[in-house]
């Protein structure tokens, strides 16, 4: 009796919500999604509708009537069954999706809230999509001219060639899956890779690929923008009330400040009042962007500038200041020139953001390559170039520290660092020298023992030089990124040509390593130049350190062995100190003196 | 009796969650499956659109990795000769140069690039520089300076001694320009 009536009601009340679950989810969910997508989600609705069923029969058939073995042994079965019934039925309904999709080739595009169809047409086994209709839905002008189409959209415009699968755009050329169609006259058609490889180059909107051939064109809503302008004795106030939520971006130039809002287009609305000339001579609009941007032009007087918020309703305000008043600060009565930076006021930065002369003194940075998602090299045995790395880097740390230096780690846990951000620290510290640690890797499981780095700058002097002929526009490019070789000490050095002055000495350094590292695997390999990113901006002599192959079965052996680390650490550590202290003699420092 | 029957059920819910699990790993699996099937048919529509306008075949050098090579020089490299379709454009004869070099080897050096790495676009400017945009892809497996600079050198000497035009090899990755290939060669100058 029991497991009748167990079959007859609960199996197949959760076999029907179970169905039930997976068909509302598949048909209300989210169109704009695959169809994979919305099986899972419909899988998953069926299931916990089947669990929380079975679960609900289950208690309460225990708690109205003492309980079979029978009963037990059927509802497992039942559940099993129901299972099984599931999965042929997800199958069934996702091959059929599966096997639906290809037949409606229609291309779907969102503007918006807005949907438009774009209908196929097949030829030679590809699918096309006529131009006309992308051209009305995106907004771009067409022109034809013998077999050559030009698509003018509002950032530019490319040009099309019947039957060739290329779109041409400025100089470049853009591959197109299948050859352009022209049907006939003013009638072209393109395949579905246009949308995605070419419109986005000459449309100032945001195309987005959703999913298969849906794509949504994020539409630009304008966004009104009132400005007004208050003047007071000290400072003129520009308020900035836009109808819509944007982020907004500040930039200071010479002769004015650059207000830009995001993300949508400015209509902007301008203000009766005029502003007191001496601290702000005008507003502009300047709407060649591609949102649009105000401009504040400076007065003769102009001091600095305050930027800040206020809610409800959200408006953004620039102060704009004149200097202050006499006596307050002797150092604003001369007239200033150049770029400022307002919001630093030159005296506030003493004392707390300087740290002490002694934390610059004697620093020796070493950075443990790799970390976090970066894993680098990874051996035949699963060993990562990142830990290895930072193991190292620790042992030689204690040693230097041992001798009186400072070593600084770029990193002491496992987190992935920007480039810049490994060499800045190396940079911050003024450091005596700058070690990069990494460990090798190489196609060929031959290739074994350590190799020392120096960075190389790519012939960039002679090849302008030589190519282009010394005309004035590349000379004075060569000036600038000569810019350090200048007497003038406080010329400021281009970030990426802080090596250049001590390639020298990071050779000798590069050197001394070697020989001692060859020592330790008695191989006979030689320093390598090489233009590497993270040691040209060092101002200090810097080289990169690949301690043996990790794809080398020997070399990863021997790495692996805490007693060849500690050697291999002691020995780069005593060359180190070795270079410090005969160059520390010669060259004086190379750091903290000249600042 | 009760005990049997709370381990009966708790093992059909087990062996549900179980199948659940499989099948949408294998929902997942297809999908990646779809994925890579429809790349590979952009490559071969790219092909088939070079074969029906070529005008013959073009025997180009490529490069791979030298066996037991050591010190990273441009000397690290093997050629190897292959033919590809001619075309009087010289993007595309680069771009087939590449695709070709991601294949692989199919004499005695090694390969330069996993089998992953995309090329996304190439450009060729006025003073004689090519643009070649790799995808993130074309990193993996990259690690360790001699693998990075084999697969630069690599490019950058095929490109240059097959097409005239072609007289430095500037490198983007993902369309931006980055400090460095695969972590540590710096490609903020073009190579040649
Ligand atoms: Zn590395």
């Amino acid at each position: 009796m029991l497991p009748n009536r167990l079959t007859s009601s609960v199996a197949p009340r959760a076999l029907q919500s179970a169905i039930c679950g997976l068909r509302s989810a598949l048909l209300s969910g989210s169109k704009l999604k695959s169809p994979t997508w919305n099986l899972k989600l419909g899988t998953w609705n069926g299931v916990s509708w089947l669990l929380v069923c079975g679960l609900w029969s289950a208690v309460s058939r225990s708690a109205a009537q003492p309980v079979s073995w029978s009963g037990g042994q059927l509802s497992v079965v039942s559940c099993l069954l129901v299972c099984c019934l599931l999965s042929v039925v997800c199958c069934s309904s996702e091959s059929s999706l599966l096997h639906a999709a290809p037949v409606s080739q229609q291309l779907e595009v969102w503007v918006g809230q807005r949907r438009y169809e774009i209908d196929s047409h097949q030829r030679e086994n590809h699918t096309y999509y006529r131009l006309k209709e992308i051209a009305a839905i995106v907004g771009l002008k067409l022109h034809e001219r013998g077999g050559l189409l030009t698509v003018q959209g509002p950032r530019g415009r490319f040009q099309l060639v019947d039957g060739r699968p290329l779109v041409r755009f400025e100089s470049e050329y853009i591959l197109l899956w299948a050859p352009v169609w022209r049907r006939k006259q003013n009638d072209w058609c393109v395949t579905e890779d246009f949308l995605t490889k070419a419109l986005p180059l000459v449309v100032n909107r945001k195309l987005e690929r959703l999913s298969g051939r849906h794509y949504r064109l994020e539409a630009l809503h304008k966004n009104h923008v009132q400005v007004r302008v208050a003047n007071y004795s000290d400072h003129v106030r520009v308020v900035f009330q836009s109808s819509q939520k944007a982020p907004i971006r500040v930039k200071e130039f010479d002769k004015y400040i650059e207000v830009e809002f995001e993300e949508y287009l400015v209509q902007p609305e301008f203000p009766s009042e005029l502003p007191d000339r001496r601290f702000v001579s005008s507003v502009e609009f300047n709407s060649s962007d591609v949102y649009g941007t105000f401009r504040i032009h400076k007065g003769n007087l102009y001091y600095n500038f305050r930027q800040f918020t206020l809610s409800d309703p959200e408006r953004n305000i620039v102060d704009v200041y004149g200097p202050p008043r006499a006596g307050s600060e002797p150092a604003s009565t001369e007239p200033r020139t150049g770029m400022t930076f307002p919001s630093l006021q030159p005296d506030s930065l003493q004392g707390t953001l300087r740290p002490s002369k002694q934390a610059f003194q004697n620093v020796v940075t070493i950075d443990p390559g790799h970390g976090g998602e970066d894993y680098g090299v990874i051996s035949a045995q699963g060993e990562l170039e990142k830990n290895l790395t930072l193991g190292i880097a620790n042992q030689i740390r204690a040693r230097i520290a041992a001798n009186g230096y400072r070593g600084m780690l770029t990193r002491t846990r496992d987190v992935e660092l920007a480039i810049e951000q490994r060499s800045s620290v190396g940079n911050y510290y003024r450091s005596k020298t700058y070690l990069s640690i990494h460990v090798g890797g190489s196609w060929s499981p031959k290739a074994s023992g350590p190799i020392v780095y120096v960075h190389k700058y790519v012939q960039l002097a002679d090849t302008l030089e030589t190519e282009t002929g010394v005309d004035a526009g590349s000379s004075g490019r060569l000036e600038a990124r000569r810019g350090l070789f200048a007497n003038d000490e406080q010329k400021l050095v281009p970030w990426e040509e802080g090596q250049r002055k001590y390639l020298a000495l990071s050779r000798e350094l590069a050197e001394k390593l070697q020989n001692e590292l060859n020592l330790l695997w008695s191989v006979d390999n030689q320093v390598v130049e090489v233009p590497l990113a993270v040691l040209a901006p060092i101002t200090a002599p810097a080289v990169l350190i690949e301690a043996g192959f990790l794809t080398n079965p020997e070399d990863q052996e021997r790495l692996g062995l805490s007693e060849f680390q500690e050697r291999l650490a002691g020995t780069i550590a005593s060359a180190v100190l070795a270079f410090l202290q005969t160059t520390g003699e010669t060259n004086g420092d190379f750091g903290l003196d000249q600042r | 009796m009760k005990e049997n029957r709370t381990i009966l059920i708790g093992l059909g819910l087990v062996f549900l969650v179980v199948i659940l699990v499989y099948y949408l790993y294998h929902l997942e699996r297809r999908h990646q499956q779809a994925l890579r099937e429809a790349e590979r048919q952009a490559l071969d529509l790219e092909a088939s659109a070079l074969e029906s306008r070529s005008s013959g075949e073009l025997e180009v050098v490529l490069y791979f990795y030298k066996p037991g090579a050591i010190v990273p020089t441009p000397d690290l490299l093997v050629p190897e000769k292959r033919s590809i379709f001619q075309t009087e454009d010289a993007i595309l004869t680069a771009r087939q140069i590449i695709h070709e070099t991601i294949k692989g080897p199919n004499e005695d050096g090694l390969p330069i690039f996993s089998e992953q790495a995309k090329l996304r676009q190439v450009y060729l400017l006025e003073d004689g520089t090519a643009v070649v945009d790799f995808s993130r892809e074309a990193t993996h497996q990259l690690g360790g300076v001699t693998a990075e600079l084999s697969a630069l050198y690599s490019i950058t000497r095929s490109l240059t001694e097959n097409i005239q035009e072609i007289k430095r090899v500037k490198f983007l990755m993902e369309g931006q320009e980055r400090p460095s290939f695969a972590g540590h060669v710096s490609i903020r100058e073009p190579f040649m």
